[in-house]
């Protein structure tokens, strides 16, 4: 009787076709309906003015206002410096905590301030620079950055850092590097793919950031993502959708680079 | 590694969980809300409207038409918002409450129902056409008097209701600004003009052109800085006015008020003011009453203060205006004139700060046959209760002669209208000025470079010294 039942069960689960294919198929449907389609109308906005007619006048309305490619240029430059200091401030974290083994627990510590939501982060910050009687500008614009992208910088740095294997710092010992030579030809190019996708963890969303600038800067630093912002709320659908394309054309540009530069190092996994 | 079956059990569980979750989410809520017969949409501004109302009025449609009405209200943040949606989107709204330069908008492009309130008298005495300020109504007929919309040119009093209104002025700190002096930099304050050291750097400005605009024009009046040919343009002419030079000259005033601001706020100004941490705002008359109350003791003193300066100043106001695709025109029109009950409108005020379109006189009423008398009570009661008075002359002429809260309309105050196809630029100069000059705390940020420089430097030295004494075990022979 028992073996019986269990002989249909059997038959039923093998005529049940769900492959596990099946569970990508919301999944695409999102991508398709949130991801997909509004990339295609940005595009499509871009070539149209006002009147919905094709034109190339966006383009070339923000080509030649000198005002916009200044914002671009300031935007790149905060993010230059956003993932430099987050570079500088994060390696050294993350070599020292990789050398712990209750690393772990301490990364946890870092990773703890990213789950409260950013907004309310960045709204305490500034409730920290008012009280401190610190003027508001590019400076606490910036500190606000950092604060914010650091764990995007020391994640995969970690990672990177703990999976090497020491076998080659062992070796570099013994055939008589002092440390310090050993870190710089031995470490420091084993963890350029953990620097490198840390970079553009913290680089692409620094350029395209607007609330951060917005509010630790009382609106008076003006990046591209405000200037995108302003675009949209004032029904400049067509030079807005412009810039967004500048925007993305240059998040594919800085990936593509710095995969490039990430070719054939493949010695540490990375966690990103 | 999962055997076969296991993992079509799990998919089974897992398929079992969706099916349910969204039953859940599907199905379950439309059979337990209530059935009602209508339903009425309102879309307006948030905390724009004291929502006990909501509930009363639907108790009174009910009362009035013998029909159960539902009433969704929802809340846009920006006129564009509201606007992009309206006019791009096919979405089913009875009722909103836009800005004058945004009903404009809607009018030109030809969404707008023209109102007629023959409806209503079938159900209710018409205090639309009695209650209404006729100095505001008056003056918008004469401004907005030729709308170009798809069926000709219109007048904007046709197709809306006045709701809330007010001027645009100063909001200051008085413990820091006397009445003499802000009375002396009149719109200057703004640019720091009488040079008060207190609040250098501590002057917000509102991040929304229009508003922005009319104050730096007037600035420029004020100090005769206006390029030649505009000197005569009276307030109206000039805050509407979007050619070239005056736009130009605008562009340079504000990029030189840049050094003087704390910043640009969206809606964070009355907090800042009320903190102290600004010391002037750019504000509008309401904003600035609710700030003002919100700074007062208990005896009555407040430390801000709101000032319309004497060249001249923009007036505003939103009004309620219905699409023409509504659905449920009956309850719309009813909700209108319900709007301008007096105990209603006085509601709506004591809650939000603003002021009212309906005229003073009828809380007033003294003539027990106007069907304003009995709601009239109950307005001055709820008034009475709200400020703890016993008697109306107490506080009448604080309250209602109080030219920031009820400003008399003179040619000093012009209305303002859609930018319309100078939009863009003066978006674009909008941009500039933001962009111009990144006045950045750049003491600050050095600061930090320095100190994160000079910790690399004593982690990289002490690597270093510590590294330098190399391993002993590790010694090779």
């Amino acid at each position: 009787m028992k073996a019986k039942i269990s002989v249909k069960v059997k038959n039923a689960f093998k005529s049940f076709r769900l492959t596990r294919k099946a569970f990508s198929y919301p999944y695409i449907l999102f991508l398709l309906l949130f991801v997909v389609i509004p990339l295609v109308l940005v595009l499509v906005y871009a070539f149209l003015d006002a009147n919905e007619d094709l034109t190339f006048r966006n383009f070339i309305s923000l080509f030649t206002d000198g005002a916009s490619l200044k914002v671009l240029l300031t935007s790149i430059l905060v993010g230059i410096i956003t993932t430099a200091l987050c570079l500088i401030l994060g390696y050294p974290v993350a070599y020292i905590l990789s050398k712990y083994r209750a690393g772990k627990i301490l990364v946890l510590l870092f990773v703890l301030p990213m789950w409260v939501n950013f907004l309310i982060r960045t709204l305490a910050t500034k409730a920290i620079f008012v009280a401190l009687d610190v003027r508001l500008g590019m400076g606490t614009v910036l500190f606000g950055m950092v604060y914010n992208y650091l764990p995007f910088m020391i994640l995969p740095l970690y990672t990177t850092l703990s999976n090497l294997d020491r076998s080659y710092e062992e070796a570099s010992m013994d055939l008589g590097a002092d440390k310090l030579t050993t870190f710089v030809k031995t470490v420091l190019p084993l963890s350029v793919p953990g620097i490198i996708s840390g970079m553009t963890m913290v680089f692409i969303p620094t350029i395209s950031t607007f609330a951060i600038s917005q509010l630790l800067s009382d609106y008076t630093i003006f990046l591209f993502g405000d200037s995108i912002q302003t675009k949209f709320s004032n029904n400049m659908y067509g030079v807005g959708s412009v810039m967004s394309l500048i925007m993305i054309v240059l998040v594919l540009l800085s990936n593509f680079l710095l995969n490039k530069f990430n070719k054939g190092e493949s010695a540490g996994r990375n966690l990103w | 590694m999962l055997d076969s079956k296991k993992s079509k059990i799990i998919s089974l569980v897992l398929l079992g969980v969706i099916v349910v979750a969204s039953i859940l989410v599907f199905v379950i809520p439309p059979l337990l809300t209530e059935k009602f017969d209508e339903e009425l949409i309102i879309y307006n501004w948030a905390d724009y409207m004291d929502l006990t109302i909501l509930d009363d009025f639907a108790e009174y449609y009910e009362e009035k038409t013998g029909k159960s009405l539902k009433i969704t209200y929802t809340n846009f943040d920006t006129n564009e918002t509201m606007l992009t949606e309206i006019i791009r989107g096919d979405s089913n709204i009875d009722l909103i409450c836009p800005s004058e330069y945004a009903i404009e908008k809607l009018l030109r492009s030809g969404v707008l129902e023209k109102l007629d309130f023959s409806v209503v008298e079938e159900y209710e005495t018409l205090f639309v056409e009695t209650n209404l300020n006729k100095d505001i109504t008056d003056k918008i007929g004469t401004v907005f008097s030729a709308i170009p919309t798809p069926d000709g040119e219109v007048n904007m009093n046709d197709y809306f209701i006045p709701y809330m209104w007010g001027t645009l002025g100063i909001l200051y700190n008085t413990n820091y600004i006397s009445e003499e002096q802000i009375e002396e930099a009149g719109w200057g304050i703004l640019w720091n003009e009488t040079n008060i050291p207190e609040i250098e750097g501590k002057i917000l400005v509102k991040d929304s052109i229009r508003d922005t605009y009319a104050a730096t024009v007037l600035y420029l009046k004020e100090t005769e800085k206006l390029p030649s040919g505009y000197e005569n343009m009276n307030i109206e002419q000039l805050i509407n006015c979007t050619d070239e030079a005056l736009v130009e000259a605008a562009e340079v005033a504000l990029k030189e008020q840049k050094k003087h601001l704390k910043g640009y706020e969206v809606d964070f100004g009355k907090d800042d003011m009320v903190n102290e941490i600004a010391l002037v705002d750019l504000a509008w008359s309401g904003d600035a009453m609710y700030a003002i109350e919100e700074a007062m003791d208990d005896d009555g003193n407040s430390y801000l203060s709101y000032y319309v300066p004497e060249i001249g100043s923009n007036i505003w106001f939103d009004g309620w205006v219905m699409p023409e695709n509504a659905n449920n025109k009956l309850a719309a029109y009813l909700f209108m004139n319900y709007l301008c009950r007096p105990d209603i409108a006085m509601y709506n005020t004591l809650e939000i700060g603003y002021s009212a379109a309906v005229d003073n006189s009828v809380y007033f009423t003294e003539d027990e046959t106007d069907p304003n008398y009995e709601y009239a009570l109950d307005a001055v009661d709820a008034w009475l209760e709200c400020y703890e008075i016993e008697t109306v002359d107490e506080y009448y002429d604080e309250f209602f002669l109080d030219e920031r809260r009820y400003p008399e309309v003179t040619d000093n105050l012009g209305m303002m209208q859609d930018f319309g196809d100078k939009n863009e630029s003066i978006v674009e100069m909008w941009e500039r000025v933001k962009a111009h000059g990144e006045k950045g705390n750049w003491t600050l940020l050095i600061i930090i470079i320095a100190v994160i420089v000079a910790c690399c430097g004593i982690a990289a030295g002490l690597i270093v010294w510590k590294f330098k004494k190399p391993p002993k075990a590790r010694k090779v022979e």
